[in-house]
This record gives structure tokens, sequence and C-alpha cells, in this order.
């Protein structure tokens, strides 16, 4: 065989390797997208439209529950994990001292440690600090832990490509230190904010490892509504769920690629992950 | 600006009070919460309490054992099939993401492999769940072609099939890092010296992203020895791996010694490869 054919026959190998591969990723999404809307989950392809699984989902009181929970959860450590993390920004990115790199690897250490080891960890210790009851402010606190990475390393890459000429020239001019911060510096860091809450709310809303062990039946957030449920029985309402919690992802990396740019938006989410 | 050095420097000091509220939980709790784990694991527990005595029995039981060393094993296994899968699945792929002349390729792909990096770990499993039950869409495929049924779920090969679904992301945004950081010239030089592009391939491009290889592999077996969600779910409780035992010993017995201990091993591996990473990525420096 010379050179050339195992050149070709290499290349279509590839080719059919990346098909295979997008397929892998995106058909099971697909299949969840269509059974959601089929009324007998034992035939394939449906041979009608129903919107029974979603109303099943929405009459359900232990998924509105969790629902509620999640969202409230989620709005919160967003507010949190974006406050606590550009504050924490400012000096990471503006202030040249022995030991920046040390720091940052501390604030990023929450993604580094395996979420299971986090989960018993701070189990441990809000058992021990005797806060455990209060499940709501301890699933803050877990939640907001593990987002403030996230935040850090969005807004700190703003801020070190931030031109601080702008500034000067504000303060120059006679505006005080807080006009500057609010007219000049936060609206020209305001993508990296926006997706710094993007990143932080979607960490709260999609977590299960972490609420898993710190969740009680009273305060239990949607994945672990899921979870539980879906220990027993896999009941056709979790693919409504399933695709409306798949659209909403879909919808903020959108948001995040209209916001950040593309080139970016892989930047910092592959960059984060891979930590 | 007419500031002149110290008022720049007790600009700065004061700024450094901004980090308090990050080391608050970061450290005063994150961190502290783990050295207070690392404690905990050298505490003995006798139901429904921590004893106040210092022990090594935790890791005695745990190595001494052969159930624990059998799910140390499964959990090895499955973490390095998986990790494999991921390399050998992600690489092709990075590499188009890298180095595709055609932007819809490139777009499509990549809008896939975000979509799969957010997805949540309910939704990816619910797919999976679909697609390999027993009355799942592959064995009524199957059924049609008067084969099967094959058990694919409540087994290690639903595990590997749904972490390796999770992970490919992950594997695929190493790679490409890799891939992008070589420079597309010593390719072409090597094509325009005759060589095939499968010879390009095994003398160029393979041995400059080998960093990268070794990344990919160390952050997918890492992130798979803790997997948690999915062996619970795609497992159904006959496959155990360490997290699911972890789980177990906190929710019905209450043993978080024993817990924290078999948390420290997974951290161990988890820091030794993220340690591993760093180096290389270093020595790649070094000589890139």
């Amino acid at each position: 065989m010379s050179s050339r054919t195992i050149d070709q026959l290499s290349g279509a190998l590839v080719r059919m390797v990346r098909l295979g591969v997008f397929l892998f990723l995106m058909m099971p999404l697909a299949f969840v997208v269509v059974m959601s809307i089929n009324p007998r989950p034992e035939l394939f392809p449906p041979p009608a439209i129903t919107p029974v699984w979603y109303q099943s989902f929405l009459s359900r009181p232990d998924f509105r529950g969790g629902l509620f929970v999640s969202v409230l959860l989620g709005l919160s450590v967003t507010a949190a994990a974006v406050t606590v993390g550009t504050l924490c920004a400012f000096p990471l990115a503006r202030i040249r001292f022995k030991g920046t790199s040390l720091l940052s690897a501390i604030f990023l250490s929450p993604l580094a440690v395996p979420q299971i080891a986090s989960a018993v960890a701070l189990l441990n210790f809000f058992v021990f600090v005797g806060v455990i009851s209060r499940r709501f402010e301890v699933l803050l606190i877990a939640h907001t832990i593990i987002a403030l990475p996230y935040v850090i390393r969005v807004v700190t890459g703003s801020l070190i490509g931030f031109d601080r000429s702008l500034e000067e020239a504000s303060l120059n001019l006679g505006a005080s230190t807080t006009q500057t911060l609010l007219r000049i510096t936060l609206p020209l860091i305001k993508p990296g904010l926006l997706a710094g809450a993007f990143f932080a709310f979607q960490a709260s809303f999609s977590n299960v490892t972490v609420s898993a062990f710190l969740a009680s039946a009273e305060v239990t957030p949607l994945p672990v509504v899921l979870f539980s449920w879906m220990r027993f029985t896999f009941d056709p309402s979790l693919a409504a769920i399933s695709t409306l919690l798949m659209t909403f992802t879909t919808s903020v990396i959108f948001l995040l690629e209209r916001i950040l740019g593309l080139e970016r938006l892989i930047g910092v989410a592959g960059g984060i992950r891979s930590i | 600006m007419e500031g002149t050095r110290s008022d720049d420097n007790r600009v700065n000091l004061k700024q450094l009070f901004l980090l308090f509220p990050s080391i608050v939980y970061v450290v005063l709790i994150f961190q502290l919460a783990l050295a207070l784990m690392l404690v905990t694991a050298f505490f003995r527990y006798q139901f429904p309490h921590i004893v106040d005595q210092f022990t090594l029995e935790n890791f005695q039981r745990f190595f001494s054992s052969s159930l624990y060393l059998g799910t140390l094993y499964v959990t090895f296994k499955i973490a390095a099939t998986t990790s494999l899968l991921s390399l050998l699945l992600g690489y092709p792929v990075a590499y188009a993401l890298a180095r595709s002349q055609s932007r819809l390729e490139r777009a499509v792909l990549f809008v896939a492999v975000l979509i799969s990096l957010f997805l949540g770990i309910i939704e990816r499993i619910y797919a999976w769940v679909l697609l390999l039950q027993d009355t799942g869409i592959v064995n009524r495929l199957l059924a049609t072609l008067g084969l099967g049924p094959v058990r694919l779920m409540y087994n290690e090969v639903g595990i590997i099939i749904a972490s390796t679904h999770f992970l490919l992301s992950y594997a695929i945004f190493t790679l490409m890092g890799s891939i992008q950081s070589v420079s597309p010239s010593l390719e072409e030089a090597a094509l325009g010296l005759g060589a095939s592009r499968v010879r390009m391939f095994m003398d160029v491009t393979l041995p400059l992203t080998l960093p990268g290889i070794l990344s990919c592999v160390l952050l997918t077996f890492s992130l798979g020895m803790s997997a948690f969600v999915i062996p619970m779910l795609m497992g159904g409780g006959l496959v155990w791996m360490l997290s699911n035992m972890i789980y177990d010993r906190v929710v019905f017995t209450g043993n978080i010694p024993f817990a924290s201990a078999i948390a420290l091993i997974l951290l161990f591996v988890s820091i030794v490869s993220t340690q591993l990473v760093t180096m290389l990525v270093t020595k790649k420096i070094k000589v890139g």
C-alpha cells in the first residue's frame, strides 16, 4: 500500500471518528427532547405529540419545591459570589506582590478538590461548628465556595486587559473614586461580571454532589430531588424537566457567546474546568 | 497622576482588605474544613459518636479489606478505561477544532463540545438511561434486528459510557490547547519535505502534543476516579465506586471518620495528578 493510500484511509477514519463523537455527544440529548413529547414511552418514534409530561412535572409538589429552592439558592449564590469574587479580583489583578500566584492558587483551590471530598469536608465542618440545621445558609455558603473561582477567574481576566488611563482621566477631570468606579470601571468590566454571574448560577443550579450531602428533606434543591427520584424510577416527566434544563443551559451558552465571544468563552470555560 | 511611590503602596495595602471576604470563604471555611477532614480521618467512630481518640484503624480497615480494595480496583479500572477512551475519541475532534479550514465544521463541533461541557449531570444520565436501559432505544433497535437484549446499564459498561460522555469535553479542550500551541508551520515543513500525513502526525504532532496528552489523561482519570452521580445512577447499586461508598457510610451509618479517610484517598489521587500536570506543563514551556 502506498503512503498516499494510507493517508486517504487514515483521513477517512479520522473523519468517521469526528462524526461519531459528534453523534455520541448530541444524539442522546435529541432523544430526551423527543421522549419528552412522546405520549407512549414504549413506542419510538412517537405516534403523536403530548404536553402531558410537562404538566405532570409542574403538578408535582416536590419538583416545584425543588425548583423554588434551586432558583432562590442560585440567585443568592450568584449575588454572593459576584460580590466577593469581584472584590477579590481587584487586588489580584492590580497589585504585583510576591505570592500573587500562591494566592490565586488558594482562591482557585475549590475547583482542584474533587467535589465528593469537598462535600464530606463541608458536611463534617458544618456539623462540627453546629450550624448544620440551617440548611439553606449551609448550602449557600458551600455553593458560593464552589462558584467563587469562576467569578475570580473571569473578572480578574477582565481587569488585567483593562486600560487604566481611563480611570486616571476620570479622576483628573474631578470625579471621585466612587464615581469613577461606578461610571467607568464597572461598566467597562461588565462582560466579565455578567459571564461570572452566569458561571456562578450554573455552578449552583446544576450541583448534585455537594447538595446531596448537605440537603435535608425540608430544603432540597431540584437536582437532588431528581437524583433521589432517579434512584427508584425513570418516569418520563424526567424527560420534560431534562429538556427544560438543557434548553436553559443552551441559552446560557449562546448568551455567554454573545457577551464574551467564542474564543474567550472557550478560553474561560476550558481553562477553568481543566484546573 | 502626582502620586508618589509611597502613596501607591498605601493604596495597594488598603486594597488588600478587599481579599478578606474571599479569605473567609476559601481559607477560613473551605481549607479549614479540609484540614478538619484530615484530622477526622484519624479518629475512631463508635455509633453514633466520634470517639476522641487518635487511630489509624480507618486506613488499616480500608487497606486490609477485600471489599474496599476491590472497590478501589473497580474505581481505578473504570477511571482508566474512561480516560483512555476520552483521549482516543477526543484527539481527532480537538485536532479539527485547532486546525480545520472549514469554519462551519469548527462552529458545529464547538457548539456540541460546549453544550456537553455545561450540560447538567442529571439530564446527561437521563439521556443515557433512555438509550441503554433493558427496554431502551438501543435494545429495541437490537430486537428489531433479532438480537439482544444486552445488559448496558447497572454494570461497568453503562458507567463507562456515561462517564466518557461527561469527560470528553474536558479532554477535547485540554488537547485543543496543546495542539494549538504547536506551530502549523512545523507540520507544513514535514509535508513539504515529502512526509505522508500519517508520518507527519507520528513524527511531529504526536511528540509535540505529548504533554497535552498526558495532562488530558491525568485530568480525566482523576475526575473519573471521584465520579459520584454517574456510578450511583448508572450502576444502580450493583457497581460500587469509592464515592458511593463514601455516601453510603455518611448517610446510612454516619461514619464520617471512615468516609473522610476514603475522601482523603481520592483527594490524594487528585493532588498527585494536578501536580504531575503542573510539572509537565512547566517542562513543556522550558522545552518550547
